[in-house]
């Protein structure tokens, strides 16, 4: 059995007797990379930083590739970016990014040159000189010219401009093409549906379930869009939903299609279109107030 | 309503410091008054006054026609470094709340919110005066509790309000014309001191009394309270501050957020020699500060030693001032090597809040966020430590310059110095440091947001009970707790070494203390 890239045990926290994290047990592998996917103040900066060791847990433990969180081996494996990056302003870009690979003891210049190119900054200015969004180019280059065998990201791309999501969403796939373990904690669940394999969800501290991306789509309702007279479907197990449309209807099932696809083979129906849950709506769901309640 | 919330968050951000200011104005006007008690009053001040009528006195301490008070003798004692001391605090509040704020985008927030720019400039504008006001109230409330006359202290606690408004009125004009922060401080003191130098050269050279006129440390001097009283000086105390804000207020609203005509270069030639290790990034972090320290210090130590012939030799033609200096507990001062012992026990009050300052800024950096990405990959203790080493590094260059220019001063004067007596000289003042840095590191980690304010106003206070414990014979407790009670004046005294290795081992504790702190704590914003 391999060790998994990065672990969680029990892991909580408190802050003066207030849970932010409860019992957190999540587990990333080489090569993957896992989406951490939950509200504002659900507790995913929090679990990151206990990964990272700059918060001590209240309980459990958590191990980068083996090695005790904040220990100097497990530094030595991670990277990280913050989601508002807070640098030293009188320090250039390349400044900084030397400072950052330096502390972390391991850069790639050639990588990092390709990433300073890639990501179009200007190394030349100096930190207090640039937009939230070039700031946070400076960290990303840093972190991933280090080539850390785990990167731990906590919303990297808030300021950045869709040409430049992009060329992270590269260079996070190539990472993990490298075998670089991913925990890419993100509001962009766009990005995290393009860029990760499993999903886990946090919510009020409590880890709700960790997914494979299918795996979930397979737990959200499916929606077809039917055209032709083909009556009333409300009845049909595992509708959920009808709306009437001008040319047909559409429905909403929950679970296995077999039932309406029976029905519908004796209705006339001219054209059969489904769409599955985007992400965004597999969280909303979770995270609706119905679904908290 | 928006109004009074305006001025509510604008007071926030100057209220500690006002009030820190204002009681040790209280505390020290209070204090200096019974210390001319304790000089044998208005007949032991008559002895003395001679020898502070020296021109080289008068440059470094202000001009003095009388110490027939108390009142007068506090407001010569303050007039000089005082007031340049609050008027550079004025303005360090005004480029913290002014530019400051646009430099970490609190700004933006008030600039767009229906009250508008110019309401929230004239918010902080009403806090700084209330905190220019606050320390002249102090000031005059120090010298009422002291038995002085009331019309005489009202009109030189005025005296002080204005000079801290003139301080506030320069850092805020400062803030409108450059950027960042530092460099409208930079502006702003450079502005002062310019002020400041020709107040010294007016006090210093006959002849030259009408530039007096020109500075507003002259127009303080030429209040004349508890001497002649003018109070037309105070028009220009008041009323040039009140210019600076209307320049600085119509400045800011024709200017964008954020920009400034003079703003520093934002781009720069990478110096990568010293980012490739904790302790070359701390070094880093702390050579502009302490290159503009050693500046300032080269300066002082220079002047002080050059008028070190001069002072001496006055001192020693008079035995009733020898005699009040034994009183005082600084009768070493009466020789050359004596006098440079007493200059760098003094001096050691500044390398002191330098190490504090230098050591604090571990929490000034994890409070802004900035520790986060670099302790996620450096060691805590590292770099602490490193910030602990870095400063007493830099304390120790700024001893060696101030050794340099004292000696140089000296010989320039015309005194024999030997190297040997000033190295004892400066290795005695630096003594205070590593415990002044372990004690910035403790505070720093348990307390950053306030470390340097609670801090410095310790280490001062300390200093103080230290000076004016010997000629107010206050019991022996009550300075035990201050290091500098175990400072010797050294020449013509030897180091005292158990005293030494105690300060030494306490500076040690603390330090350690600090990195088993920062070391178990939460690294959070």
């Amino acid at each position: 059995m391999t060790t998994p890239a990065l672990q969680a045990h029990g892991l909580g926290k408190s802050f003066h007797g207030v849970d932010a994290v409860v019992s957190l047990d999540l587990a990333v592998d080489a090569g993957e990379v896992v989406g951490f996917l939950g509200p504002n103040g659900a507790g995913k900066s929090t679990t990151l930083r206990m990964l990272l060791g700059l918060l001590r847990p209240t309980t459990g433990s958590a191990t980068v590739r083996g090695h005790r969180a904040g220990s100097p081996e497990a530094r030595a494996d991670v990277a990280y970016v913050a989601g508002d990056v807070a640098l030293w302003p009188q320090l250039t870009g390349a400044e900084t990014i030397e400072l950052l690979t330096s502390l972390h003891g391991s850069c790639d210049p050639r990588y990092r040159d390709e990433l300073i190119a890639r990501f179009d900054l200007d190394p030349s200015r100096r930190v207090r000189a640039y937009s939230r969004g070039n700031r946070q180019k400076v960290a990303l280059i840093a972190a991933l010219s280090t080539r850390a065998p785990v990167l731990l990201l906590d919303e990297p791309t808030s300021g950045l401009d869709p040409l430049m999501e992009l060329v992270f969403r590269e260079c996070v796939l190539e990472a993990g093409s490298r075998g670089q373990a991913v925990l890419l904690s993100s509001h962009l669940l766009a990005e995290v549906e393009h860029l990760c394999q499993r999903v886990a969800m946090i919510r009020e501290g409590h880890l709700v379930r960790v997914a494979d991306v299918e795996e979930l789509r397979a737990l959200a309702d499916v929606e077809y869009e039917i055209t032709g007279d083909v009556g009333d479907l409300a009845g049909v197990a595992g509708v959920s939903e009808v709306t009437p449309l001008v040319d047909g209807v559409r429905v909403r099932v929950h679970g296995s299609p077999g039932p309406l696809l029976a029905v519908l083979a004796t209705r006339p129906v001219s054209a059969l279109r489904t769409r599955e849950a985007s992400l965004e709506e597999i969280f909303l769901s979770f995270y609706s107030p119905a679904s908290t309640s | 309503m928006r109004r009074a919330r305006l001025a509510a968050m604008a007071w926030r951000q100057v209220r500690t410091s006002a009030v820190v200011v204002a009681l040790v104005l209280v505390g020290g006007v209070r204090a200096t008054v019974a210390t001319y008690a304790a000089s044998g009053g208005a007949r032991g001040m008559a002895a003395v006054l001679p020898l502070l009528r020296n021109p080289a006195v008068e440059a470094l301490d202000g001009r003095v026609t009388t110490l027939a008070t108390a009142g007068a003798y506090v407001q010569w004692k303050m007039g000089a470094w005082m007031a340049l001391a609050l008027a550079a605090w004025g303005a360090l509040l005004a480029t913290r709340v002014t530019r400051g704020a646009e430099d970490v985008g609190t700004w933006d927030l008030i600039a767009v919110a229906p009250p508008g720019r110019r309401r929230a400039f004239d918010a902080s504008v009403t806090a700084l005066a209330i905190a220019a006001l606050l320390a002249g109230v102090a000031t005059t409330l120090g010298l009422v509790l002291g038995a002085q006359s009331l019309a005489d202290s009202v009109l030189y606690g005025a005296g002080i309000a204005g000079v801290v408004a003139l301080g506030v009125g320069a850092g805020l004009v400062a803030a409108q014309l450059s950027a960042p922060r530092r460099s409208a401080s930079q502006v702003a003191m450079v502005a002062l001191t310019a002020a400041f130098l020709a107040r010294v050269v007016a006090d210093g050279t006959r002849g030259a009394d009408w530039l007096r006129a020109l500075t507003p440390f002259g127009w303080l001097e030429n209040l004349g309270a508890f001497q002649h009283r003018e109070p037309a000086w105070l028009s220009l105390l008041v009323g040039v501050p009140l210019v600076l804000t209307v320049v600085a207020r119509a400045l800011q609203s024709r200017r964008d957020v954020g920009i400034a005509p003079f703003a520093r270069a934002d781009t720069s030639r990478a110096h990568l020699a010293t980012l490739h290790s904790v302790g070359g990034f701390a070094v880093r972090q702390r050579r502009p500060v302490a290159l503009t320290w050693a500046g300032g210090l080269a300066v002082l130590a220079v002047v002080m030693g050059y008028l070190t012939h001069s002072l001496v030799a006055f001192a020693h033609a008079d035995a009733a001032y020898v005699a009040l200096l034994s009183r005082w507990g600084i009768g070493a001062m009466v020789s050359v090597p004596g006098f440079v012992g007493e200059l760098a026990v003094s001096v050691s009050l500044a390398l002191a809040l330098f190490a504090l300052a230098m050591t604090a800024l571990v929490g000034t950096d994890r409070l802004a966020g900035r520790l986060d990405v670099a302790l996620s990959a450096a060691s805590r203790a590292r770099w602490i430590l490193a910030a602990f080493a870095s400063t007493l590094a830099a304390a120790v260059v700024l001893g060696v310059v101030i050794g340099v220019f004292v000696w140089v001063g000296v010989r320039m004067g015309g005194a024999p110095l030997s190297v040997g007596s000033v190295a004892a000289a400066v290795g005695n003042a630096l003594v205070v440091v590593p415990l002044a840095a372990g004690f910035g590191a403790l505070v720093s980690v348990l307390a950053a947001r306030v470390a340097v304010v609670v801090g410095a106003t310790l280490l001062t206070l300390s200093y103080l009970v230290a000076v004016f414990a010997p000629p107010l014979h206050w019991p022996g407790w009550v300075s035990a707790a201050s290091p500098w009670r175990y400072l010797r004046i050294v020449p013509p005294a030897g180091v005292d070494v158990t005293s030494t290795l105690v300060l030494l081992a306490v500076g040690v504790a603390l330090e350690t203390a600090a990195v088993v702190i920062f070391v178990r704590r939460d690294v959070v914003a």
